[in-house]
């Protein structure tokens, strides 16, 4: 089954190219006329237009793509003139390092807090979780990042407000923050959820009445059961910071694939947009992927 | 959730708005007042404003670019923040002022024209990489602007140069009128007379680059450049941060700082945070933090405004009824727009446009000229012209503040009777439709490409720059003669009346209907000393110093 | 299992008793119905001309607020109030469009893989997983670039990439539907396929589709002032939630109002249609919305 799966990758990537290509070349607006300013005469424009290989028959732009990118060569982004794949490159490691605390730590965050509601949930605790998580999902992305930065950058003064940090630097921490709230907020109400479903489950009865402790019941039962909740939370989330948070990036001044994409779009640097997006789409299948994988094994394990 | 926000504009952030608005106070009158006289004497302007105590060395200036530059290739500079980056690092035969309101000897130690040669001796200078500077290696720079293969969007600053066309084309091997005599010394013949060449030098398209480095680099050059500016690049992580360190060889003595390091950062709040949180020595001052340190007087001596050589208008499309071919409608709209409102929207931010040439290219003396805002004689003019009750369309660019400023104006002409379709294109759309006229009325503004009048009058109003410049498709044999005669000139007060003339009929006959010209204003953290803010907004850090324990 | 298919929730639902389950159903009408009526009536409660701008050289807003503006008015003196109750009806039409374009080709697509043969069936539902796989919010900003910013560029891009979600869930569904006994009947007493799509798959799946109709409508309200934000949807001097969020982003310092009041507009209408939504079915953690 994962074979097969794994198979169907390069026929979606396909697809996705294909998609790409036809958006790609209906943009409006003249690339060479951007990149060589108002004041440039016609001459200048066309100069310029050869040097990005604009001037080329459509069939044979794309057959020369096609055929850099079975070399895995993206081509020559028209803004910097230097090799897409390169540039790629530096701005998918902040975007991988961000989406991978971001996700280690909504899961800690979201499991702690959704068992412990479901466990000592009081009266008050479940509307008030529900106005939490409601809140976190709709309070948009900017406003979390901006009132971070304003509180732990400029009245504690203990993290820097922005920058482009890896794993170990303390510039991540807020970008990470700002995007774990919603994804947190979302799996403590699915987490509460499946913990209270199987608490009330005759095998999870059967376990307590056997004389085993709550605490490990919780443990070996219940959290089992809330793996599903889990890898979908996290394969959604993964796919959306793959494609590049844009507006955290921007809000925290941190270089990623999605400002990329963004200025490349901006600045009609198609080869750098088409290789984003390839690269995206290609990230965003393999997830998925792994996640239908991860699901049937999650309900085979808890089936077993 | 979240909509996707970007910053200061709805496609903001993400937007280069290097360009501040702002309002002229004394000093940037006085500062403007030395920045006319400074353009052909080549003199400093005033000295900077915090400068106490003697300059100490050492340390890093943290200061900020919107977008990564992407290239530091000088041929392919066009852009601002290429140029932020550029100033600090890239050296040719002439540089600006640190002010940006005059030119000096860079590499060239001497450079007279005699007739129409230049002879240019070179200084004893070094490139970065500590190999001499040599008068080869300035001709492989030129040819390497013209090369087609190089393909820069700036290779016509070259035209006046013996030999450019076959150049350009392809047809020659470099520049024929650019001649090595010595390792010192070239010659560069001008095909006619170009008063303007010796600003066109002072571009950084015109930097001088190692011939031996760019040759090892190929395709990283523009990453590795190697010239002979006061910085040197050391890193640079593509869309993070670039670092330049003092260059110990650089001609005019080492820079106070040992390095310089321009964070990507393209959101004006996050640039405010940083500043306000002690990481970033230098930030852009937008208007909704601007009243909380203009009104501090602990803050005050550190906001920097300066009158800018830029100049905001509508362009009209002049091929196009009715607009076009009505002077009163033109008028109409001219009177009909209320510049001191915006003025007071910019929290004083910008000055009043009286005609095209902003105040620091020698803008006519009387400001009471121009049109003020009379809604009823905007009323008369527009039933006169044929525009009442007919809906125009206005194409923008779809930067935020500038949208806003557009809804304003939107609202004046609606109570003169002017209805007004706002039409905010995206950059790349509306670079395209102003280049072929495809629009009736446009909004533009213009900052030199170097720092003359030509630069800012000929590729707006001379019938050969139609759709390269002159996106109103103006086209009149009188001021194509003046604007001709006028770069033919050696002689400043001649020069000065055309440019006058060409100004007065541009005023008259409103084929751009002048708004604003932008004060830059800015911030800087009271430990930075020795700054001062360009007119041109490309600030110079070579005589830059930060004070110990401040 | 631990998690209930979206098929599986909603035949679970007639199990509850059934006066609970219509009270839901009431409730949930109720608040979709409710917006949808403020967004139509808003406008005629609006206190003032809301492209009406007071800046003059003399007197420079932005006026907090007070008993003339009573949420403040904005950089150009416009009544906030004003341009918040004509943005409400923008932000909440267009959703209203986005959602029902979105069906129509969801459904459309997906009774088509279901009905076509298997293989066909197969490669339709392959271009609706391609569709996934794009990063959303690229897609749409870039299809908004090709057709130029407007409100129906904006309700296409959202629908180009809301769409898979709907094609898959009515393909599952038909299909399901397919195997049950009265389609089969339906089918052997000598239905063309069409009618016995129309006749009995559509009235089948009809209570459904409401449901992950109403379901998308946060989505959509959020996508919509997503795109306005970057200035891809409504053109100014007109407002929807997204470009008085965008407005409001920049005046932060000195007007809070500015930015406030159009957050918690937005966050009252998402989190009150989020929950008309979980009223009509429990939220399944596979079906999240692709945030933007």
């Amino acid at each position: 089954m994962l074979v097969r799966r794994i198979a169907m990758i390069p026929v979606l990537a396909a697809g996705v190219a294909v998609c790409c290509y036809l958006l790609m070349f209906s943009l409006p607006g003249d690339p060479a006329r951007l990149a060589a300013g108002p004041n440039a005469s016609e001459e200048t424009v066309a100069t310029v237009r050869a040097a990005l290989g604009l001037d080329r028959p459509l069939w044979q732009q794309v057959g020369d793509y096609l055929w850099g990118l079975l070399h895995g060569d993206l081509g020559i982004s028209t803004r910097s003139r230097q090799p897409v794949l390169g540039e790629i490159t530096a701005v998918l490691g902040p975007t991988l390092t961000l989406a991978l605390v971001v996700e280690v730590a909504a899961v800690l965050v979201g499991v702690t807090v959704g068992t412990l509601a479901a466990l000592h949930g009081g009266r008050w605790v479940s509307p008030a979780l529900l106005a939490g998580s409601a809140l976190s999902l709709c309070l948009p992305l900017f406003a979390i990042g901006l009132i971070l930065q304003l509180v732990f950058s400029l009245y504690l003064d203990l993290l820097p407000p922005s920058g482009g940090g890896g794993l170990f630097s303390t510039a991540i921490i807020l970008p990470a923050l700002t995007c774990v709230i919603p994804s947190a907020g979302f799996l403590v109400r699915f987490v509460r959820t499946a913990v209270e479903d199987h608490l009330a489950d005759d095998f999870v009865r059967t376990a307590l009445a056997k004389g085993l402790t709550r605490r490990s019941v919780v443990v070996g039962h219940v959290l089992r059961s809330a793996l599903t909740p889990i890898i979908a939370v996290v394969s959604t989330d993964l796919a959306r910071l793959l494609g590049g948070v844009a507006l955290v990036e921007v809000v925290f001044a941190r270089p990623g694939i999605g400002k990329y994409a963004f200025d490349a779009l901006e600045t009609r640097d198609l080869p750098a947009l088409l290789g984003s997006l390839l690269v995206i789409s290609l990230l965003v299948l393999l997830v998925n992927t792994l996640a239908d994988a991860a699901y049937d094994l999650a309900d085979r394990r808890s089936a077993g | 959730m979240t909509p996707m926000p970007s910053t200061n504009s709805p496609a903001g952030h993400l937007r280069r708005r290097g360009r501040a608005p702002a309002l002229a106070g004394v000093a940037a009158l006085a500062l403007l007042a030395a920045g006319c006289s400074a353009i052909d004497s080549g003199e400093d302007a005033a000295a900077p404003a915090a400068a106490t105590g003697d300059p100490v060395r050492g340390g890093t200036l943290r200061t900020f670019v919107s977008n990564d530059p992407g290239s530091l290739d000088p041929a392919l500079i066009s852009g601002y923040d290429q140029s932020l980056v550029a100033a600090n690092v890239l050296e040719g035969l002439f540089r600006l002022s640190p002010d940006g309101t005059g030119i000096r000897p860079g590499l060239a130690d001497r450079a007279e024209p005699a007739g129409n040669t230049w002879t240019v001796t070179l200084r004893d200078a070094t490139f970065s990489d500590g190999s001499p500077v040599t008068a080869e290696d300035v001709k492989f720079s030129f040819d390497r602007l013209v090369d087609p293969d190089t393909a820069s969007p700036r290779a016509a600053l070259l035209d006046s140069v013996a030999g450019s066309a076959e150049a350009r084309a392809g047809r020659a091997d470099g520049l024929a009128g650019v001649r090595v005599v010595d390792a010192r010394t070239l010659t560069i013949e001008l095909s006619g007379p170009d008063a303007a060449f010796r600003a066109k030098l002072a571009s950084p398209n015109l930097a001088v680059v190692s011939r031996r480095a760019t040759e090892a680099a190929g395709r990283r050059f523009g990453r590795e450049v190697v010239s002979a500016g006061p910085f040197t690049l050391s890193s640079w992580t593509t869309g993070s941060t670039i670092t330049a360190t003092a260059s110990e060889n650089y001609w005019n003595g080492r820079p106070y700082l040992d390095s310089v390091e321009w964070s990507v950062i393209g959101d004006e709040s996050t640039r405010m945070v940083n500043f306000e949180a002690g990481t970033l020595d230098i930030a852009w001052l937008p208007p909704s933090h601007y009243a909380r340190y203009a009104n501090d007087p602990a803050w005050k001596p550190y906001v920097q405004r300066a009158d800018s050589i830029h100049t905001e208008m509508f362009a009209v499309n002049m091929d196009r009824a009715p607009l076009g071919t009505s002077l009163p409608a033109r008028q109409a709209i001219c009177f009909g727009v209320d510049r001191d409102a915006a003025i007071a929207g910019l929290q004083g931010r910008a000055t009043r446009a009286v005609s095209l040439l902003p105040p620091g290219l020698g803008a006519p003396a009387d400001a009471a000229g121009g049109c003020t805002y009379d809604k009823d004689r905007a009323r008369t003019l527009a039933e006169r012209g044929g525009i009442a009750g007919r809906e125009l369309v206005l194409m923008s660019r779809s930067w935020p503040s500038q949208v806003a400023t557009m809804q304003l104006y939107q609202s004046n002409l609606k109570d003169a009777g002017i209805t007004v379709k706002l039409e905010p294109v995206d950059d790349a759309v509306y670079a395209q439709r102003l280049a072929r006229g495809e629009f009736d009325l446009a909004w533009d503004y213009r900052v030199p490409d170097y720092l003359d009048r030509d630069s800012f009058l000929a590729p707006l109003l001379s019938s050969s720059r139609i759709g390269s410049g002159n996106s109103a498709r103006f086209d009149d044999p009188r001021v194509d003669g003046e604007l001709a005669g006028a770069l033919r000139a050696t002689d400043g007060p001649a020069r000065g009346t055309s440019y006058s003339t060409v100004d007065r009929t541009a005023a008259d006959q409103l084929p751009y209907i002048p708004l604003l010209h932008n004060v830059y204003v800015d911030i800087h953290a009271k430990k930075v000393r020795g700054y001062r803010y360009s007119a041109l907004d490309l600030p110079d850090y070579s005589t830059v110093w930060l004070a110990p324990g401040a | 299992m631990p998690t209930m298919p979206a098929d599986a929730a909603v035949r679970a639902a007639p199990q509850a008793p059934e006066r609970r389950w219509r009270r839901r159903h009431v409730v949930a009408a109720v608040l979709v119905v409710g917006w949808l009526l403020i967004g139509v009536l808003g406008p005629f409660l609006a206190p003032y001309d809301p492209d009406r701008t007071s800046l003059t050289a003399d007197s420079v807003p932005p006026f907090p607020p007070g008993p003339e503006h009573l949420f403040g008015t904005d950089q150009l003196g416009r009544d906030l109030l004003s341009r918040l109750l004509h943005g409400l009806r923008t932000s909440l039409l267009v959703a209203l469009a986005i959602r029902l374009l979105t069906m129509l080709l969801g459904v459309a697509v997906g009774l088509a893989a279901a009905e076509v043969p298997p293989f066909a069936g197969r490669v339709l539902i392959r271009v609706a997983d391609v569709f996934l796989a794009l990063p959303p919010l690229l897609v749409a900003l870039t299809i908004t670039a090709v057709l130029g910013p407007s409100l129906p560029t904006v309700t296409l891009a959202v629908v180009a990439i809301g769409w898979p979600e709907v094609a898959r869930l009515t393909y599952a569904e038909a299909r399901r539907l397919r195997a049950t006994d009265y389609v089969e009947a339906a089918r052997a007493l000598g239905g063309t396929r069409l009618q016995v799509v129309g006749r009995h798959l559509l009235p089948a799946l009809a209570p459904q589709l409401a449901v992950a109709f109403s379901v998308g409508l946060p989505g959509a309200i959020m996508y919509e002032a997503g795109l306005s934000f970057f200035g891809l949807g409504v053109q100014p001097p007109d407002a929807s939630l997204g470009t008085l969020i965008a407005e409001g982003r920049s005046f932060v310092v000195p007007a809070p109002w500015m930015l406030v009041v159009p957050v918690a507009a937005l966050a009252v209408v998402v989190v009150s249609l989020n929950i008309a939504g979980d009223l009509l079915v429990p939220p399944d953690p596979r079906r999240r919305l692709r945030l933007l």
